[in-house]
């Protein structure tokens, strides 16, 4: 019975084994670089502002013993980390009244699980030989070459798409559970905002699957390595321009972080979330940070490739070869982030109705007739690098020239509202004065004189 | 006594909090009313702004204050005219340094003294430092209230060195309670050593920083795209809603306190042989948008650092106290202990049942501080203290005008517009 | 007995496999912290402290009412655009793998540029009607 049950499941094919090894493996190290990416934003920040960033808190715990032994020495700041983890475990866990416990609840999972499986079919170290594992006269897992990731998908981009366009629902959930009136706005202003950056993003993704033909990652990071090849960015480079702001605006990083504006909304969607809760969204925020940018490598940065470098070439499928085509990979998604973190703290936050308009004003019809110059250039046979290289400089110049010619609407006008003192709907009248007698109701809050319970 | 003060009418209640706000509104069925303040990163202190929503559109704004209400005015009928200056440097605690400097001009109104050229000279070049100062956060805050951190500790960290020098010549840097009746506190320490402080700071530090802010802000498509067409007042409007300082300039209305009532260096023939006043031009900028009050400051600054420039090399020797006839200022101490004059002298000013002898009268002195006309009115019945002290602070006027700047904007944009005005609760509550 | 020893090489959806690993773990993480936490932070309650945050005020009126958004014309708008691009990525796909430049690649490229011309229609259309101006 048993042998005929273990006969059904052995031998594994390699790829699964594989690629749940590597997904186990990088999940740990996505959510264990983490706070090593909080240390380096905060560090960044810091000496972008001329500061010191954190600098004392060590690993000494308060212990007085470990005291001694580090002699106050700080690790440069490093547990500082590993600090705010610890508090945010320690901290109470607040549900305010009128929340729906159970949205409340389930937002900040909803964050967190489609960050943590969306960076599945991203192909961090290329190809692996894999021998045969046999345990006991069974075969486990059979001999195959095989792809370093998680899930070898041939739709690898769609799964992408799909799993970003999930990523919303905790944030609008968490801000509507939340029964504030900040936190809605959040996460009204996040689901519009990441909606309308989801396509502009697809089509400039399209223009990639246009040239490589295929919506398999591994064949585009393969596309963008060997003799006549280059990165994609270079090829294209307005497309990348395009992917590069979509990604910022669907991981609500600034100068898109309109849903937690904390000028203006305070917290935004997790104005009302403390502890771990609030730690997940932290969590999904950068996890989603990690997945858009090792997407973004994956599409216009040659993946695990370096130049010059024989061993991250997908020819290499030694174990050597994956880890130094991993290693490659994560540092040009360090890299990346660490941009993110550079945008973030030189420019002010776009305001929401601009980042809508952005959306849909510019990136769309721009991404749009990208989209169509590719397709044509296809058709015609153009298709070397430095051909659609030009397409794309020919078009972002002559979009320049046009674009002050283009109808556009005053966004900064006052716009006329009913009841509004001084900005009335024509030809209404305008009432200046108090239009309600002061304190002659009663108090809005019904059991005013209960006073303080305290539970447990 | 000049004046009797007549009760609040019975049954008006001002509990802010019994308001029902959606009561007697135009009620589109879908509008919220939401808490601005008073508890928000935003609202620089403890303002408290209800709005009602449409939208994102504000529909109907509704400003309230009073959350960080204090009773100073009060104080300064406890208070004498010397002590009471404590408490004018906590009213605009971003330039605390230019209310003792006004409080001390009001004050000095009253009892029709001239103080010496060397004073006039410090009190000129601390009073435009303290410009600088103002101004320097309130461009770094519109950088900040629109999500750029950074612009603002740019700005910030020259603050520091302002308070450095302020530091140097009071011993204290955040509220220096420089100025006395007739004089300083007292003199400079050294110098040699406040020239060279303030000569690296408008020399070096603060034109660096302008550099800095500048290049981060000034000229950035996100934050011309936020501010410009924001918050607009007419010239006309802001004259009948009698704005004052970077709010009112920034529409076109040509008034500077400094050139339409000069006082200190910046009148003529201030050191008594014909000294010209300082050389400088007021910067009017004719949009009245959040944009144009932000290149005022800036502007400003720039102008504030010319002034600083003229008068620092030539502070004239000299005492810094004025001795009108004796009455005013403390004796020094070699004099209390030596000469049974200055031993009465300084227990007449000491003594709280003893003082000055103000005539009894009533004076307003106001000048151009960085957020407008700050003025003091004093009513005197002779004693010591003023009996009403009452101040005309310019955040309190000029945040008059939030509702009509805000509505129809957007809420992102009520950060904008608070920025620009740059309330200071402290000075707004008192 | 199925001939083929493995059931899960037999589907293609072996590779899902992985996947459904992952989001295993990601749900048990979540849950876990989320359970966790309310174990071990400290539990108080009381009337001010429960209210929902409302810049320190009491809140005047609920979170939960009709409310103008502004842009459910925009969600719609949105739906035609993804689905566009959904059915433009198959279309990719196969456009860079025929001959382009043949006889089939034209016919390939027009109907898409027809297409795109109907999402181009209304996006003018949502453009004159004024959904793009968000106020």
């Amino acid at each position: 019975m048993l042998d005929a049950v273990l006969d059904r499941i052995f031998p594994l094919s390699p790829q699964v084994f594989v690629g749940i090894i590597t997904g186990v493996v990088a999940l740990n190290a996505i959510v264990g670089t983490i706070p090593l990416l909080i240390y380096f934003e905060r560090k960044i920040s810091a000496y972008i502002q001329d500061r010191l960033g954190p600098n004392r808190v060590g690993f000494d715990l308060g212990l007085p013993i470990l005291q001694k032994l580090f002699r106050g020495f700080g690790f440069w700041g490093l547990g500082q980390s590993a600090a705010d983890g610890l508090k945010f475990v320690l901290k109470e866990d607040f549900t305010p009244r009128g929340a729906d416990k159970f949205l409340f609840s389930l937002a900040p999972a909803a964050a967190v699980v489609p960050a943590m499986i969306g960076w599945a079919v991203i192909p961090w170290g290329g190809a692996l030989e894999v021998g045969s594992i046999v345990l006991g006269g069974r075969e486990l897992v059979a001999a195959g070459t095989v792809q370093v990731m998680a899930a070898n998908i041939n739709a690898g981009f769609m799964y992408l798409l799909a799993i970003a366009a999930l990523g919303v629902y905790g944030v609008t959930l968490g801000g509507w559970a939340s029964n504030n009136k900040f936190s809605f706005l959040g996460g009204l202003r996040a689901s519009a905002g990441m909606i309308s950056y989801e396509i502009p993003m697809g089509l400039s993704i399209l223009v990639i699957v246009l040239m490589a033909g295929s919506v398999r990652p591994t064949s585009i990071v393969e596309q963008q390595i060997g003799d006549g090849a280059v990165w994609f960015i270079l090829a294209h480079p307005l497309a990348a321009l395009l992917m590069y702001t979509c990604i910022l605006a669907e991981c609500n990083r600034a100068p898109f972080d309109n849903a937690e504006a904390e000028q203006e909304l305070v917290g935004g969607f997790h104005t009302e979330y403390s502890a771990m809760r609030f730690a997940l969204f932290f969590l999904a925020e950068y996890t989603h940070m990690i997945a858009g940018s090792a997407f973004f490598v994956m599409l216009f940065l040659g993946g695990y490739h370096l130049p010059g470098v024989a061993l991250t070439t997908p020819e290499e499928t030694g174990l050597l070869a994956v880890l130094a085509k991993f290693v490659v990979f994560f540092t040009k998604v360090v890299l990346s982030i660490c941009f993110m973190m550079l945008v973030r703290w030189t420019i002010p936050r776009i305001r929401y109705d601009q980042v809508l308009k952005l959306a849909w004003q510019t990136l769309i019809p721009v991404s749009m007739v990208l989209v169509v110059s590719t397709s044509v250039m296809v058709y015609l046979g153009r298709t070397l690098w430095w051909q659609t290289a030009v397409m794309n400089l020919a078009l972002s110049l002559a979009l320049m020239v046009i674009w002050p010619y283009l109808p556009r609407a005053d966004v900064n006008r006052r716009v006329p509202l009913a009841g509004s003192r001084f900005s009335p709907l024509p030809g209404e009248a305008v009432r200046t004065g108090v239009s309600n007698p002061v304190a002659l109701t009663d108090n809005p809050m019904p059991d005013k004189n209960q006073g303080l319970v305290s539970v447990h | 006594m000049p004046y009797t003060l007549k009760p609040l009418r019975d049954g008006y209640d001002t509990d802010v909090e019994s308001i029902d706000y959606l009561k007697g509104h135009v009620d589109t069925g879908d509008r919220w009313t939401l808490n601005f303040g008073p508890q928000h990163p935003a609202t620089h202190t403890t303002l408290r702004l209800v709005l009602e929503l449409d939208g994102e559109r504000v529909a109907r704004c509704t400003p309230h204050i009073g959350y960080l209400h204090s009773g100073f005015e009060k104080l300064g009928e406890a208070l004498d005219y010397n002590q009471y200056v404590t408490i004018v440097s906590r009213m605009d605690y971003l330039s605390p340094i230019a209310n003792d400097i006004v409080w001390h001009h009001a004050v000095e109104k009253l009892f029709g003294i001239d103080i010496t050229p060397r004073c006039k000279v410090l009190r000129t070049i601390m009073f435009e430092i303290a410009r600088i100062q103002n101004h320097l956060l309130c461009t770094g805050a519109a950088a900040l209230d629109l999500g750029g951190f950074t612009g603002f500790l740019y700005a910030f960290n020259v603050r520091e060195k302002i308070y450095d020098i302020v530091d140097y010549i009071s011993g204290q840097r955040f509220h220096p309670d420089w100025t006395r009746v007739g004089g300083l506190m007292k003199d400079l320490p050294n110098d040699d050593t406040f020239r060279k402080m303030v000569r690296t700071l408008i020399d070096k530090e603060v034109p660096q920083a302008l550099k800095d802010l500048e290049a981060l802000v000034l000229r950035n498509k996100i934050f011309i795209d936020r501010t410009a067409g924001i918050g607009q007042i007419s010239k006309e409007e802001a004259i009948a809603w009698s704005l004052s300082g970077p709010m009112a300039r920034a529409s076109g209305v040509v008034r500077d306190l400094r050139k339409d009532e000069p006082c200190l260096c910046y009148a003529d023939n201030w050191d008594g042989q014909g000294a010209e006043a300082v050389k400088f031009v007021v910067p009017v900028h004719t949009d009245g948008d959040v944009y144009a009050r932000f290149h005022v400051r800036l502007e400003e600054i720039r102008q504030s650092l010319k002034i600083v420039d003229q008068l620092i090399d030539k502070i004239p020797s000299g005492p810094v106290d004025t001795f009108a006839d004796g009455k005013f200022v403390k004796p020094k101490k070699a004099e209390v202990y030596g000469s049974i004059e200055g031993l009465i002298q300084h227990f007449e000013l000491v003594m709280t049942n003893r003082g000055w002898k103000a005539p009894i009268a009533e004076a307003y002195g106001c000048m151009e501080t960085a957020n407008g006309e700050l003025g003091y009115f004093i009513v005197s019945d002779g004693g010591p203290r003023s009996w009403r002290a009452r101040t005309r602070p310019p955040c309190f006027i000029n945040y008059s005008v939030m509702a009509k700047l805000t509505e129809g904007h957007m809420l992102a944009d009520i950060v904008a517009v608070l920025g620009s005005i740059n309330v200071v609760a402290a000075e707004l509550d008192r | 007995m199925p001939t083929d020893p493995c059931i899960l090489a037999a589907t293609p959806l072996e590779n899902y496999f992985p996947v459904f690993v992952l989001l295993m773990m990601a749900i048990g993480f979540a849950f876990a912290n989320v359970v966790l936490t309310r174990f071990i932070g400290p539990m108080r309650s009381g009337r001010t402290k429960d209210e929902t945050y409302e810049s320190g005020m009491t809140p005047i009126g609920t979170a939960r009412k009709r409310f103008n958004v502004r842009f459910y014309i925009l969600a719609m708008t949105f739906l035609v655009f993804d689905v566009e691009v959904i059915f433009l990525y198959p279309w990719a796909t196969t456009f860079a793998n025929i001959d382009p430049s043949g006889e089939q690649g034209a016919v390939f490229l027009g109907r898409v540029l027809f297409f795109m011309a109907t999402t181009v229609i209304a996006y003018v259309y949502g453009y004159r009607k004024g959904i793009f101006r968000f106020d």
